[in-house]
């Protein structure tokens, strides 16, 4: 008997939890209506040049002052910029915990149906295959990896879904991957791509890599980009959400206008990635 | 938004890795408790520098997280393993160490502390009287530890141990960070496929809380077996 309601209060706990999640997203959006609206942001707290702490101990990269250029857009809105961990970040975008993420994502089917997405881009992710020096010419393009030893990916991050796609697409060459926890650092990949632990990395090229390999000055052959994809923050999926992402969409457009989105791009990447996007 | 469907498909997921994971949780737990054992008998020599020594390896073992020591040893135990085996000129190539090896170096070293400590509050429960009692009747050593010392501190141990072996399943969601698929490294690749995680996750809890029932459920029926005739 004892067993029994034991279970049936834990079973009323967790429904009472999931409740809940559907819940607050309501609640705290007809509560601030009116006026200055406040936006739960999440961003990466650990992707530099992306979004990751400063020096000061303020959140600062590309995304993030991109957003607060974004913000200052919008009078009706006042951004709160928050780190979160990859997975946290998409999690709290599910239940409304976060209105708005931005990780330097992709599009994919699954986001589009699941999420809101601001028409205009902000800006795009060049992804390339960091190899061994002694591949080069091995190693050019995705083609290429079969065989080779790669490093392993992250199943929330978007080279999982490059590499998954292309082996739905080529059932005759198929890439080897395993699959990992996004805990070792990319200037470790990248020493172990140095040291031939691994043959390749495929990696997006706006984590700061150039600058790790020439810092520590490691023999790694950069292929050209072997896919180029827009990044968008992705929105909540909500009513009173769908005017914060015409508004986001316009205050991009503007700012890429402006030149104030290759300003960034200048001094966050030291490129203007803006030159990529079709 | 929550979908109570996609919670059902992810446990059937799940479920998949569960014998992997307990498995590898019991080559850890049988490890440990060996490393544990030794650990204990050492301790009880009373030799000098070797008690001290051992002594701050439990203390640091004791008091560093899981996931540092992983690291350390996700980045050392190549090296120092080619070195070693460099020593006998055999020549190892550190970057083919398998991660498996690496999980299961990490946590059998990580609770063989805890596991020290177990098996020495169990031996404490155990009456000295009874191994003086089995010495006056002429038993040998081999006999007091087979007949009256590894039976009854089986029985103590045991709930600790049980405890422990949950701890360790538990704690091999960090092994993701090296590659190892386990309950959790399985239910955010589920959650990544469908790109609902919270569904995956809830149905993981689900995994662990009915692992967790079984066993306890289990080791009850074992420990009460095993003190017929002691109690």
């Amino acid at each position: 008997m004892r067993k029994l309601l034991l279970l049936v209060s834990f079973t009323a706990v967790l429904l009472v939890l999931a409740a809940c999640g559907g819940e607050e997203e309501n609640a705290a959006g007809s509560e601030e209506g009116e006026g200055v609206r406040t936006v739960e942001v999440a961003v990466s707290s650990s992707s530099r040049p992306l979004s990751y702490v400063g020096d000061d101990g303020e959140l600062t990269g590309y995304e993030v002052e991109l957003l607060r250029a974004v913000d200052e857009k919008l009078e009706d809105y006042e951004f709160n910029i928050e780190g979160a961990s990859d997975s946290a970040g998409e999690i709290g975008l599910d239940t409304g915990q976060y209105d708005l993420l931005a990780q330097g994502l992709i599009l994919s089917e699954e986001r589009e149906e699941s999420y809101l997405i601001p028409d205009e881009s902000n800006g795009p992710s060049l992804m390339k295959i960091f190899a061994t020096g002694d591949q080069e010419g091995e190693i050019e393009s995705l083609d290429d990896l079969p065989g080779k030893n790669v490093v392993p990916v992250t199943p929330t991050g978007g080279v999982y879904n490059l590499l998954n796609s292309y082996n739905e697409e080529h059932p005759d060459n198929q890439i080897e991957f395993e699959t990992s926890d996004g805990g070792i650092p990319t200037s470790d990949r990248l020493q172990e791509v140095n040291d031939g632990v691994y043959d390749a990395f495929v990696n997006p090229s706006n984590l700061g890599q150039q600058e790790i390999i020439e810092e520590a000055d490691l023999d790694i052959h950069v292929t050209e980009p072997v896919e180029i994809n827009p990044t968008y923050f992705l929105i909540h999926d909500s009513e009173e959400n769908a005017e914060l992402r015409d508004k986001v969409s316009e205050a991009l457009a503007e700012l890429k206008e402006e030149g104030v989105v290759s300003e960034l791009s200048n001094e966050f990447y030291g490129e203007d990635i803006l030159q990529y996007e079709e | 938004m929550f979908d109570i469907m996609t919670v059902f498909e992810s446990f059937i997921e799940i479920l998949k890795v569960v014998p992997k994971t307990l498995f590898l949780a019991l080559i850890i737990l049988v490890l440990s408790f060996t490393l544990g054992a030794m650990i204990t008998y050492i301790q009880s020599l009373n030799i000098p520098v070797v008690k001290q020594v051992i002594g701050v390896l439990q203390s640091f073992l004791r008091g560093t997280p899981n996931v540092v020591l992983l690291y350390l040893v996700y980045y050392s135990l190549p090296l120092v393993l080619a070195w070693f085996l460099g020593l006998f000129n055999v020549t190892f190539d550190p970057t083919s160490l398998n991660s498996t090896a690496i999980v299961i170096v990490t946590f059998s070293i990580c609770y063989s502390v805890f596991q020290s400590e177990i098996i020495r509050g169990a031996l404490h429960s155990l009456d000295k009287d009874q191994i003086e009692a089995a010495q006056s009747l002429g038993y040998s050593t081999t006999q007091v530890l087979r007949k009256v010392i590894i039976p009854q501190v089986m029985v103590e141990a045991l709930p600790d141990t049980m405890n422990a072996f949950l701890i360790i399943i538990k704690a091999l969601s960090l092994a993701f960070l090296v590659t190892v698929v386990d309950i959790f490294a399985q239910a955010r690749l589920v959650g990544a496929q469908s790109f609902s995680y919270l569904e995956a996750f809830v149905a993981a809890a689900f995994v662990y809380w009915g692992i967790c029932v079984l066993l306890t459920y289990v080791i009850d029926k074992l420990e009460n077996r095993m003190r017929r005739g002691y109690a």
